[in-house]
């Protein structure tokens, strides 16, 4: 099913009207094209609030984690689908 | 023989003060649904969301498909793949529910003012006053499933009932599944009723059901329509109480949820699993205070091997703690279970000869062994520190497969300062002494800000976080703050 990463990634967002989505992200020196954000959710860590955006490009699935503290995004998880 | 009884709770005209408006709004497979909203590989495939992925864990939630297959909600993993060959096991994510539970309940607090968080995929609403009938509140229930779907996520899905009653609300949201909406009002209820097998209605179980069979009742229109005496002689005061649901009367206290949970710490993420009751409990008066505060954990045999239990039994000791003072309540009472691998020796029950106020029980190849503290307790402390004694009474270094700690008896602070004393027994020491309470709230100061492993005992170091993690209930909804635009 899905396996862990946890890896830092460059990632490119938008920011629409009330949200905030990645577009596209890099890992390991290759590009990854978001077409669906499936399900955003939040975790705490203390104070330290952390978006998970579950995402898809045509092949894969990511789970991506964005740390509002640091400011920082990480590649979770990926899952072939 | 029917008897005569005063109409529903349903009038006709919006000036009828009597007339009241309930609804019940059930998230459809709830667990194997957010899963499938947040990997497309999933949809359309049975699923099975497991607490643990072990053989013998149970899937806590299957997916619409699965349960077409055949999969029920308890089985081990290991049945269900007898009887879903292509199944696919996912392990929970609690923080994902609740945060999507969040979002949903959000929606809801917008359609009316009184909202009672019943689970962590159900929902009451008192629309009394907000919508005129049935069909206004249909047409907002509607558009709020469609924002579900449009905000929140596609494939979430949820059954709507609406009743003149709490109970028949969720009576009318099972009726339909998934993704249906049932009105009951003056006009079905005794054809809907007629419908229903007894134990549709939620607190008819087997043994109730037996008992009903037995003076001829075989549905829910039966029970509707059994004199009320006979009833009350039958069951007791029970009887007043279900011949009044089934009459479309309101009995059952609505407990409104705050906007933003005041239960629990609003930056733990952990607060679960209250075991004040479970949910094939009867549909009961709820009291916002837990009975009791309760975590527990499977203990595989590689944390025996590296010989963890001490520190998994501190750390199931820490979250219970930990949530029973974000109630802001003690403990007047501990117990620890643990179940053992066979072969072993069973320990004799009787009172423990170390505290006249011990008890100790054996069942199946477990144990469980219950502390009452002189003083009410809820420092980390006083807290881990009978609980280490506790096992080391029960636990002879056999392989420990279950351990579990429940905090009950639960009471408010007096505010009662202890003088200095020292007791002969450590083991039911507790209560408000200030240098323990002060240590706690800095500790709990500590973990919301840095989170809740910021700052452990020693004995937990190195401790893995695989190790009596985080749990989800689904009775539970603590975790689950809500926000409404505007407000």
């Amino acid at each position: 099913m899905y396996s862990h990463i946890g890896e830092p990634v460059d990632v490119i967002a938008t920011f629409r009207q009330d949200r905030a989505e990645p577009v596209i992200f890099k890992w390991n020196n290759r590009y990854y094209r978001i077409t669906s954000v499936n399900l955003v959710h939040t975790e705490r860590q203390g104070r330290n609030k952390m978006y998970i955006y579950s995402v898809t490009d045509k092949a894969n699935a990511f789970r991506l984690r964005f740390y509002t503290e640091t400011l920082k995004w990480e590649l979770e998880e990926m899952a072939i689908l | 023989m029917p008897i005569t009884l005063k109409s529903p709770n349903v009038g006709r005209r919006t000036s009828d003060v009597r007339r009241k408006l309930y609804s019940h709004i059930d998230m459809n497979s709830y667990f194997a649904s957010v899963e499938q909203q947040a990997n497309p590989q999933l949809r359309g495939r049975p699923l099975g969301v497991c607490a643990y992925l072990h053989k013998a864990g149970c899937v806590i939630a299957a997916s619409v498909e699965a349960k077409k297959c055949g999969v029920k909600v308890g089985m081990s993993m290991e049945i269900a793949k007898k009887v879903c060959p292509q199944m696919k096991f996912i392990q929970n994510d609690p923080a994902k529910y609740r945060a999507v539970s969040s979002r949903v309940f959000s929606l809801f607090h917008e359609l009316t003012d009184k909202v009672e968080h019943y689970s962590i995929d159900e929902v009451f609403l008192d629309l009394t006053g907000w919508y005129r009938d049935e069909a206004e509140a249909s047409w907002a229930l509607c558009r709020a499933r469609m924002r579900i779907q449009s905000e929140v996520g596609e494939w979430l899905t949820c059954s709507v009932g609406i009743a003149p009653s709490k109970f028949l609300a969720k009576l009318a949201s099972e009726i339909k599944k998934p993704n249906g909406l049932t009105i009951i009002n003056r006009e079905n209820l005794d054809a809907t009723l007629a419908t229903r097998d007894l134990e549709d209605a939620c607190g008819i179980g087997k043994r109730i059901r037996r008992r009903l069979n037995l003076l001829g009742i075989y549905n829910l229109l039966d029970l509707k329509n059994y004199p009320v005496g006979n009833l009350i002689r039958a069951l007791g005061v029970a009887g007043y109480y279900w011949h009044e649901r089934l009459s479309g009367q309101e009995i059952d206290r609505f407990e409104q949820s705050p906007l933003a949970s005041d239960v629990g710490r609003a930056t733990s993420d952990d607060t679960q699993n209250f075991d004040s009751e479970n949910r094939s409990s009867s549909f009961e008066v709820r009291s916002s205070i837990p009975k009791s505060v309760g975590h527990s954990f499977c203990v595989p045999k590689r944390a025996n091997e590296q010989n963890l239990i001490l520190p998994i039994l501190i750390r199931l000791t820490e979250r219970a703690g930990r949530r029973l003072r974000s109630f802001g309540h003690y403990a007047r009472t501990m117990t620890i279970q643990a179940s053992f691998k066979p072969p072993h020796s069973p320990l004799s029950g009787g009172s423990s000869e170390t505290s006249p106020s011990l008890t100790r029980e054996g069942f199946g190849v477990g144990l469980s062994q219950t502390v009452k503290f002189v003083d009410p307790a809820n420092d980390p402390f006083s807290l881990v520190h009978a609980a280490t004694q506790v096992l080391e009474q029960i636990w002879q270094g056999e392989q420990v497969t279950f351990l579990a700690i429940t905090l009950s008896d639960l009471v408010p602070p007096n505010h009662q300062l202890q003088l200095k004393y020292s007791l002969k027994s450590p083991l039911v020491k507790g209560g408000y002494s200030r240098h323990g309470l002060e240590l706690g709230d800095c500790i709990d100061a500590i973990r919301d800000r840095h989170g809740e492993e910021s700052i452990i005992f020693a004995s937990m170091m190195g401790l893995s976080s695989d190790y009596a993690p985080d749990r989800i209930g689904f009775r539970k909804t603590e975790g689950v703050d809500v926000q409404v635009s505007g407000n």
